[in-house]
């Protein structure tokens, strides 16, 4: 493609994209990172597993079935 | 051995030879030479897409057998055979492949100038190894296949290929250990024969796990996914294409293929475990795309969603569910690539893909913002698009099983339109911003002829099928699904009607 069209780069905006794509480069375990982590990384999807299988449960017993056995 | 060769050659052998020999002959040009090496390149690519013995094809829907099946042997000690063929399942992949590559092949064509012969090279080996990954119906040469294909990807930023690379390797390695027990319990590598085996309920699931691990890479699935809009964002334009095109169905194809039906009861019994990180990646995705700020990363974090959106469809062991889970990724080959070509052309014209730099461009770059906006309405999957009918038989069939899963999911599907919009709206409404940016240009004739296969291809290939005689039925489902969507089922059914049989999935 021809040239003459590239971006005229603002520092303040270039210098923003970079720290918020190296993200890790920054990044702590601060007290609040270990709550982050222990509510999205470990809570959560425990309890959508549970959810889940409680749903199946569910099925089983209406159904009038012994309850289904998953990993 | 020539011999050997002419008795396994099947009508469909030559969508594997028309790569491999345009990838040989450039290697024989000097790179000076540019132009004959990306006009073989591209004439290879279209010979493979508009193969002439497509019309004797005639693929047979009323069957779930693979058809043209080709058998050469490989490892004969043990029993070890390199055996293809093509059936409901894996039909709609090959043609997305043969259908991709011409247009990557044209993205790059401006820009490979000093390294016209291996781009063009990799590209049509990685033509080749696709189409044989598709049609593969052994297990171990479906794992070296696949790992095969990332070879040619690793084009440039070292960290995002080593991330890739590494990622994909490590999770296969649990797929090779699964491999040597299947041949000791059924003497053969032969799917076939591997899909009348009756495993133990342990086996199948230690069988299942080392396989999900290796698929759940390729998917990708939560939280392994992190490679994938690392990858996305440093490939070229048409490494993007191919990655979210073709690649991201390797893993899907994997569990169609191999896990469920050679493990049903596993598959059973790990519903849940494949629904909950799906489910986390339908809401995480869409979620964690509302903060990024560079313009291939949110596009990047659209097949994670819709992936995890297709394997909730096929672990949901229904009919609808199983055959809702093949259209979106069919018609998710086209889409993410389309607006991986908006981008490029961005890029190639501004040298920037952070979103802070770009507005306005409806008044500055109208043909753009119209094919972009058509892009993004399949993203979303707007009904008429192509993406509409695939996502709502998932769901249906996610109902069926699991009214909380399909309730995520369906979530996960409006935060999905919420982030293309978002996108849309960042990139080509608001306000024009001439500090940053003050010289535009629509696409040019290039670029928008590699746009037109996408937007207007049901008409052209029509046109060209017409042409050639070929099967036009075939030719046009890629572009025409969106309001037709009657070809799908017509072809699958039976394989998909076979799937949920064999495994007792009722």
């Amino acid at each position: 493609m021809g040239g003459g069209m590239e971006v005229k780069k603002n520092k303040f905006i270039e210098e923003w994209g970079t720290a918020r794509e190296n993200l890790e480069l920054n990044f702590r375990w601060t007290r609040r990172n270990w709550a982050i982590i222990g509510i999205f990384g470990i809570a959560v999807p425990v309890l959508i597993y549970k959810g889940i299988v409680k749903e199946f449960h569910m099925q089983d017993e209406d159904y009038g079935r012994p309850y289904r056995k998953f990993i | 051995m020539l011999e050997h060769f002419c008795e396994c050659y099947s009508d469909l052998s030559g969508l594997i030879l028309c790569p491999v020999l345009g990838s040989i002959t450039p290697l024989f040009i000097p790179n000076s030479r540019i132009r004959p090496i990306r006009w073989i390149g591209l004439c290879a690519s279209l010979i493979t897409f508009l193969y002439p013995p497509v019309p004797r094809i005639q693929f047979d829907p009323s069957t779930a057998k693979s058809q043209f099946v080709e058998s050469l042997r490989w490892l004969p000690y043990e029993n070890i055979n390199l055996y293809m063929g093509i059936d409901g399942l894996s039909l709609f992949f090959v043609i997305l492949t043969t259908f991709l590559i011409p247009i990557c092949i044209s993205v790059g064509w401006s820009g490979m100038r000093s390294y016209g012969k291996e781009y063009i090279t990799a590209s049509l080996i990685r033509e080749f190894l696709m189409i044989a990954v598709f049609r593969m119906l052994d297990p171990l040469l479906f794992y070296v296949l696949p790992e095969s294909v990332l070879i040619p990807m690793l084009q440039r930023k070292i960290k995002a290929a080593y991330q890739f690379f590494l990622y994909t390797s490590l999770g296969s390695v649990f797929m090779l250990l699964a491999i040597p027990l299947i041949l000791l319990q059924t003497g053969t590598t032969d799917l076939q024969i591997s899909l009348t085996t009756e495993y133990s309920e342990r086996r199948q699931i230690f069988l299942w796990i080392a396989s999900f691990a290796s698929f759940a890479v390729k998917v990708p699935m939560v939280p392994v996914h992190i490679w994938s809009p690392e990858a996305h964002v440093e490939a070229p334009t048409a490494g993007s294409v191919i990655l979210a095109g073709i690649l991201s169905k390797l893993g899907t194809h994997g569990f169609l293929r191999f896990s469920i039906p050679m493990f049903p009861e596993a598959t059973l019994r790990s519903t849940p475990f494949i629904y909950t990180p799906s489910a986390i990646a339908i809401i995480y995705t869409p979620s964690t795309t509302s903060r990024q700020i560079d313009l291939k990363k949110i596009i990047a974090h659209s097949p994670v969603a819709h992936m995890n959106l297709v394997t909730i469809g096929m672990s949901s062991r229904a009919a609808a569910g199983i055959g809702g889970s093949i259209p979106p990724m069919s018609s998710h080959g086209p889409v993410p690539p389309a607006l991986f070509l908006c981008v490029g052309v961005l890029y190639d014209r501004h040298k920037t893909r952070l979103a802070r730099y770009y507005g306005g461009s409806v008044s500055t770059m109208p043909n753009l913002s119209t094919i972009s906006f058509s892009s993004t309405l399949a993203n979303m999957s707007s009904p008429g698009t192509s993406s509409f009918i695939g996502e709502f038989l998932i769901l249906v069939g996610a109902f069926q099983r699991n009214s909380l899963v399909a309730t995520l999911a369906a979530l996960g599907m409006i935060l999905g339109a919420a982030y293309s919009l978002w996108l849309y709206n960042r990139a080509v409404s608001g306000n024009f911003k001439p500090d940053f940016l003050h010289k535009f240009s629509d696409p040019i004739g290039r670029e928008v002829s590699i746009f037109i296969p996408f937007l207007v291809g049901g008409a052209t290939d029509f046109l060209v099928a017409k042409c050639y005689g070929l099967n036009a039925e075939l030719l046009t489902l890629l572009v025409r699904m969106g309001v037709h969507p009657k070809v799908f089922p017509d072809c699958m059914h039976t394989s998909v009607s076979n799937l949920v049989q064999h495994g007792n999935f009722h």
